[in-house]
């Protein structure tokens, strides 16, 4: 037992100062008042507190770890995308939904789309089903519907859809009361449709819908990956996509009533100038072509009636190949003036004049002796 | 009048103490009359009752003993005025009391002996006046050393602490004692100490026997130990050997 004068007291232990002026903790000593010199006994200090105060801290620091991390595993997976579902209407919309069925991006596909999102307030977060009939809703008012009431949903998914967590179903039941006012085609996509469409930027209802109408010209053979889609559906699929052509091309006729004078002008001087340009060189060309040709054939024909000589029966021979070229250029002389226009007609009369001359003066000048 | 107690108001109170120490009486007199309640609070706490300033002598001994305490104080020992006076009339009335008690336990060597009216065994009376003694001592620690817990944390230093740094080696322990002692002898480093709170380890390094090392590595006890000599910690110091001589 030792003595000191109490200066602290605790329900676990009881500070002590000693005359030589030490300060011990001591067992907590009973009715020892601050001030008060008593006898006490030292607290040991446990030997073991290392040990036994490591893992528990330890499992204490990674519980409250997991704590903070499980929220935001939670929020990491709301956050996840489950599906995309494209809405076309004529304003064209992709949604990102998680598989809560909740909204989690709006990404417009179209100008009319962009538009259409900048009219939707609070769509963050809300069900996919109300969220499409609030742009179906908004698409009616600003008169976007087509004439038919035609809207295409395709839902590609990002992971195996679940039975029961089917956004085609749930879209189609909640929107079950509009098929009574719009022809809603609703239908998955594979994904690597969504794929295609993403690398040519366009709505992959529209790659869906192509894909569609090559399966119908490939009838005879077999396509297992592509899915099965409700004759309804296609019927929709088709329809929509033939209106919005009929459209484009009401549209174009309308362009080019509009245009006609400048489009007539444009290519009435295109035309001459084409014409010019095209009748030039084709002149040059055919009158340089057909002197050296007339030429070679001179050449060669002197050539050979040097070698054969003044025989009797070779003129005779000359004379009827000389008739049959007649013949023949004659026919050309018909397809050209045929071919070209009065320009090249005045041009050929003038070769078949000439030609017709050298025709009867070269068997002349050929029966002329040489001296 | 009003303006002057309110100009006396805004004057510290330790500026105060000092202009009565000049012999300023009407500074003291109002004083004297101001913390009455002060007094009156200090001496309940040692008689453990309600104290009637018109009727109780421990009062009046309160009231002498509080103006003593404006005398005697000193601004250097860095303690406050209220605390210093707190304790000054807490210990005079603890011995006014011990004196009252004790006066009637006295014995007159001329007083015959008669058994039959002897009604007081004088062992008895002994052991009441050592165990009086005992609990008044324990008493003025106690109040010490609740000034003293107040003192140390202006340090930053605890009785939790003071058990883990206090040296275990008895040389260890009395060459600290005396470094404390000549850290607080010097004037300069004193106004150090109670300025920064902390220790002039270079200047002291000259002054001292002990290496720089020793020193950091005791700096908190010895700290606690200038505490100790620089407050009027009477009790305490002569608890403590080598540190009251």
């Amino acid at each position: 037992m030792r003595k000191g004068v109490v200066v602290k007291q605790n329900q676990r232990y009881t500070v002590v100062m000693e005359q030589d002026g030490t300060f011990h903790k001591a067992n907590p000593v009973s009715n020892g008042e601050i001030g008060m010199e008593v006898f006490y006994t030292p607290k040991e200090e446990n030997t073991f507190s290392f040990f036994t105060r490591k893992y528990p801290r330890m499992i204490a620091i990674t519980l409250v770890f997991l704590l903070i991390i499980f929220p935001l595993y939670g929020w990491y997976d709301k956050n996840e995308a489950y599906a995309y579902v494209n809405i076309d209407i004529n304003p064209s919309v992709e949604l990102e939904v998680n598989d809560d069925m909740k909204v989690l991006n709006l990404i417009p596909l179209n100008d009319d789309g962009k538009s259409l999102i900048d009219q939707l307030p609070d769509w963050k977060n809300r069900s996919i089903e109300q969220v499409t009939a609030s742009i179906i809703d908004k698409s009616k008012q600003d008169g976007f519907v087509d004439l038919e009431n035609n809207i295409l949903i395709g839902v590609s998914y990002l992971v195996k859809p679940k039975e029961n967590r089917k956004i085609t179903d749930v879209i189609d039941t909640y929107l079950s009361n509009y098929k009574t006012d719009y022809q809603i085609a609703t239908f998955e996509i594979p994904s690597e449709v969504r794929t295609e469409a993403k690398e040519k930027k366009v709505s992959m209802n529209q790659i869906m819908a192509s894909s569609l109408s090559e399966e119908e010209e490939t009838k005879g053979k077999k396509n297992q990956s592509k899915k099965k889609i409700d004759k309804e559906d296609k019927a929709i699929i088709q329809s929509f996509y033939k209106s919005k052509q009929d459209a484009s091309k009401k549209e174009k006729q309308k362009r080019e009533k509009n245009n006609k004078p400048n489009e007539n002008s444009y290519k009435g001087n295109n035309g001459k100038s084409k014409d010019q340009e095209k009748s030039s060189p084709g002149k040059d060309k055919s009158n340089n072509n057909n002197g050296n040709d007339n030429k070679q054939k001179n050449n060669k024909q002197v050539n050979k009636d040097k070698k054969q000589g003044k025989n009797g029966k070779a003129k005779k021979q000359i004379k009827d190949q000389k008739l049959k070229n007649k013949n023949k250029n004659n026919n050309g002389n018909q397809k050209n003036k045929n071919k070209n226009g009065n320009q090249n007609q005045q041009n050929k009369k003038e070769r078949s004049i000439s030609e017709t001359l050298k025709d009867r003066f070269n068997p002349i000048i050929q029966q002329i002796p040489i001296e | 009048m009003e303006n002057r107690s309110t100009e006396e108001e805004e004057v510290p109170l330790e500026k105060q103490i000092a202009l009565v120490q000049q012999g300023d009486q009407s500074i003291q007199n109002h004083l004297l009359k101001v913390y009455q309640p002060f007094i009156a609070k200090s001496v309940s706490q040692v008689c453990k009752r309600y104290i009637d300033p018109n009727t109780d002598d421990e009062f009046s001994v309160g009231l002498i003993a509080f103006n003593e305490a404006m005398f005697s104080y000193s601004n250097d020992k860095g303690s406050t005025f209220l605390s210093f006076a707190s304790l000054v009339v807490k210990r005079k009335v603890i011995d006014y009391i011990r004196k009252e008690q004790t006066n009637p336990a006295q014995a007159s060597l001329d007083e015959v002996y008669d058994e039959d009216n002897m009604t007081v065994n004088p062992l008895e009376v002994k052991a009441a006046k050592e165990l009086y003694q005992v609990q008044s001592e324990s008493w003025h620690r106690s109040e010490e050393i609740k000034d003293l817990e107040q003192k140390l944390k202006e340090y930053k230093l605890s009785f939790e602490e003071l058990t883990k740094i206090s040296p275990k080696h008895q040389d260890a322990r009395e060459s600290a004692i005396r470094t404390a002692k000549i850290l607080y002898e010097d004037e300069s480093m004193r106004d150090f100490v109670y300025k920064k709170k902390k220790i002039p380890i270079k200047a002291l390094i000259e002054k001292v026997s002990v290496s720089k090392k020793t020193l950091e590595r005791n700096r908190k006890y010895i700290l606690a130990i200038f505490v100790i000599l620089g407050g009027e910690y009477i009790y305490l110091k002569d608890y403590l050997k080598g540190v009251g001589d």
